[in-house]
């Protein structure tokens, strides 16, 4: 009853408002890609970003008045291949509605998922959602992205999104230059990510880098650990030569102590972002500084005594 | 702000009238700026998993339920903190059960629940851990015969006759119990929420059946299969176990489609034998229960297996499964392992419990057991002790607490 009545005056207000009235809409659904789409889009329409900063896409649910937003969209944007799981029904129902939309990670060439002895099977073979760790990648999903813009929305200057796009390109470009020229500080044998993240096979297959994930003991293990505990996760450090294990924990230091005390030797254990930007000024803002960031935090500690610039 | 339908026309009007106003304000000021609309905040439809205040953790977030029947002394033991938290009191506690964060405690006239702010998610690929505050929620009718089985959507409350009410989920996830619906007609075992539909079991000419319901309570396609006496019930990787007098049935579900499958005991068991009271470690395949007092059920449900473990005096009984040891907590209070395989006692610990306990006592100390621990309350003792069931029963840690815990549940799941 309430939506109902906030959406027929959310409509009115809409069309009494004349600079609203006069914005096209683009509405985008993860934050990431919002970063993206607002770079290109610029000045030249409103953006709408429907996943808050520090959210999980996988999990972040839609309002009633967003979902209705999503159908008076003139172009959705969206990650896809199945990544918001609980909002690519309202995406749907939004294109069966005659809304442009744009899954940006089935355009392109996503890998599928493959893991090895220590992850998780389920998905194997799927293709693999997280494309945004590949900065190549990202700069044809804003070539893709400015296309639809020019094409679907109606009222934007084309040459201001191509000349945005093309800036933003350029520093996508810069990117993976300076992420090429900090990764080549590691040597080969060390490039090795052991973690228990799941979104960094696109950065591994774009940098030369080995994904061995890894369980990571929880909590109440941590409190008083046995050698069993930390067995899979210390093999794998020392069959890979690498002591610097990429992970959310709640507990890190005491993580990498008890590490220390199983392997011997320096022990780190460092967080990485992953499929969230977070809130302006935390670290990981725009989808530049959230790269930028990790690739400082891996080359660290991949490479003690460096720095990512 | 619900209250607006309640009120008389003209007063809605004018609260109407006011949100507009608002809504102009606001979306005026808003356009061209960044952020989401300002209305996405005016909604009340809450995003899936998500809690107001509730804390997304990169582990579980393993909590006890511990309650003295005797006393009504309740406290929550955060297993990641080692905090202690004090809930109502419950007197006269029967069964302390729970899905994985809600605590349902028992009672002969009402069920008292409580969210223990600590569950997870699954997602398939991965999963999601959240911490939230401790919340009572209140009391729901019911006996002591009462049982309680819940999912993500639904929780089934059967009694003792057989009446079935069907709570909703998202309302207890708001702190609130909400009015209950009632599934018709009478149900001769526990209605267990299952692959968003309902398992329960009709007599009909002096046969128990299985019957498949949707969340409506409308019979859908059902597989032909019958249970004698109906008791006891889980949920696993593999589908739904229910146990009967002969064995239990295995139903799965693909594409909507139920199916039924017997997984017998193979031999004739005595009605003290059979086994009741499953126990399990959360998404594990292998379940457990005492086959009377001297002997232990282990059936593995991927290879469709009943073993039977011949053990002392059996108290309570858990495992972890997937290779690691059967626990059981036996009279002499001691925790002792078996190889399930060749049922051979492979790790024992210390005497564990104060006092004496008896075989088979209902309502005594438990095991529950996760992923990477397992924990057993000893009552009189006042403690809880948390065991690496992987590192020869090794004691890892030891819980004193300021209440005889004689019932005890883990939620985070």
């Amino acid at each position: 009853m309430l939506s109902a009545l906030l959406a027929l005056f959310a409509a009115g207000a809409a069309t009494s408002c004349a600079t609203e009235r006069d914005q096209p809409r683009i509405v985008v659904t993860t934050n990431i890609l919002g970063d993206v789409t607002r770079q290109v889009v610029g000045d030249e329409a409103r953006v709408t970003v429907l996943m808050k900063p520090n959210a999980d896409p996988h999990s972040f649910g839609l309002s009633a008045p967003q979902a209705a937003e999503l159908e008076r969209a003139d172009l959705v944007v969206f990650n896809g291949l199945g990544l918001e799981e609980n909002v690519l029904r309202h995406v749907t129902a939004a294109r069966e509605s005659g809304v442009a939309t744009v899954e940006v990670a089935r355009a392109v060439s996503p890998l599928t998922f493959r893991f090895g002895d220590d992850g998780p099977h389920r998905q194997e073979g799927q293709p693999d959602p997280h494309f945004w760790t590949d900065p190549d990648r990202m700069r044809r999903a804003t070539g893709l992205i400015a296309e639809h813009v020019v094409e679907h929305v109606g009222g934007v200057d084309a040459a201001a999104i191509r000349a945005n796009a093309e800036r933003y390109d350029e520093s996508l470009e810069d990117l993976t230059r300076w992420m090429t020229r900090s990764f080549a500080r590691i040597p080969e044998d060390r490039r090795a990510l052991v973690t228990n993240h799941h979104v960094f096979g696109y950065l591994a297959d774009r940098f030369g880098f080995r994904v061995l994930g890894a369980v990571i003991p929880s909590g109440t293990t941590l409190a008083s650990p046995s050698s069993s505990d930390l067995r899979a996760l210390s093999r794998l450090m020392e069959t890979s030569g690498v002591r610097t294990v990429f992970a959310d924990s709640s507990q890190p230091k005491r993580l990498a102590e008890v590490l220390r005390e199983e392997v011997g030797g320096r022990v780190q254990v460092v967080e990485l972002y992953s499929e969230s930007l977070t809130a302006p000024g935390e670290g990981a803002d725009t989808y530049l500084r959230m790269m930028r960031a990790n690739t400082k935090a891996m080359t660290e500690g991949l490479v003690p005594g460096t720095s990512g610039d | 702000m619900t209250a607006l339908t309640a009120r008389g026309s003209a007063a809605a009007r004018t609260s109407s009238a006011v949100i507009v106003t608002l809504l102009l304000a606001t979306s005026c000021a808003q356009s061209g700026s960044d952020g989401p609309s300002p209305r996405a905040h005016a909604s009340s439809a809450a995003p899936h998993g998500y809690v107001e205040g509730a804390e997304e953790a990169p582990e579980q977030q393993s909590r006890l339920l511990l309650n003295d029947p005797v006393s009504g002394d309740s406290r929550v033991l955060d297993l990641i903190t080692g905090t202690v938290h004090s809930t109502a009191s419950v007197k006269g506690t029967v069964r302390l059960g729970t899905d994985g964060r809600f605590g349902h405690f028992h009672t002969a006239r009402s069920t008292h629940l409580i969210d223990s702010g600590a569950w997870t998610v699954d997602h398939g690929d991965h999963v999601h851990y959240y911490r939230a505050a401790i919340r009572e929620l209140g009391d729901i009718p019911g006996g002591s015969e009462a049982r309680m089985h819940g999912d993500s959507a639904v929780t089934a409350v059967t009694d003792g006759e057989g009446r079935a009410l069907l709570y909703d989920r998202d309302e207890l996830e708001d702190g609130r119990i909400g009015s209950p619906r009632t599934l018709p007609g009478t149900h001769a075992g526990p209605v267990l929420p299952y692959a968003e539909h309902l398992l329960t079991f009709t007599e009909r000419d002096g046969t128990t059946r299985l019957a498949v319901l949707d969340r409506e309570g409308d019979p859908v396609e059902s597989p032909r299969a019958a249970c004698d006496r109906p008791r006891g019930a889980a949920v696993t990787g593999r589908g739904a176990v229910l146990g009967c007098a002969d064995g239990v049935l295995l139903v799965g579900e693909r594409d909507g489609a139920f199916t039924a499958e017997k997984i017998s005991y193979g031999e004739d068991v005595p009605a003290a034998q059979r086994a009741v009271g499953f126990r399990q470690r959360p998404g594990s395949d292998t379940l457990t229960a005492p086959a009377g007092t001297d002997a232990v059920w282990v059936l593995d449900v991927t290879e469709r297996t009943w073993t039977r473990v011949e053990t002392g005096p059996v108290v309570a009984v858990g495992t972890a499964g997937e290779g690691s040891p059967l626990l059981v907590l036996e009279t002499d209070g001691a925790l002792h392992g078996y190889d399930i395989g060749s049922g051979e006692e492979v790790a024992r610990t210390e005497p564990l419990l104060t006092g004496e306990h008896r075989a088979g006592t209902d309502g005594g100390p438990v095991i529950e057991v996760d992923r990477n621990r397992s924990y057993l309350n000893d009552p009189r003792g006042r403690r809880v002790y948390e065991i690496d069931h992987d590192d020869d029963l090794r004691v890892a840690r030891t819980f004193d607490v300021d209440i005889e815990p004689h019932l005890m549940a883990e939620t985070g799941w």
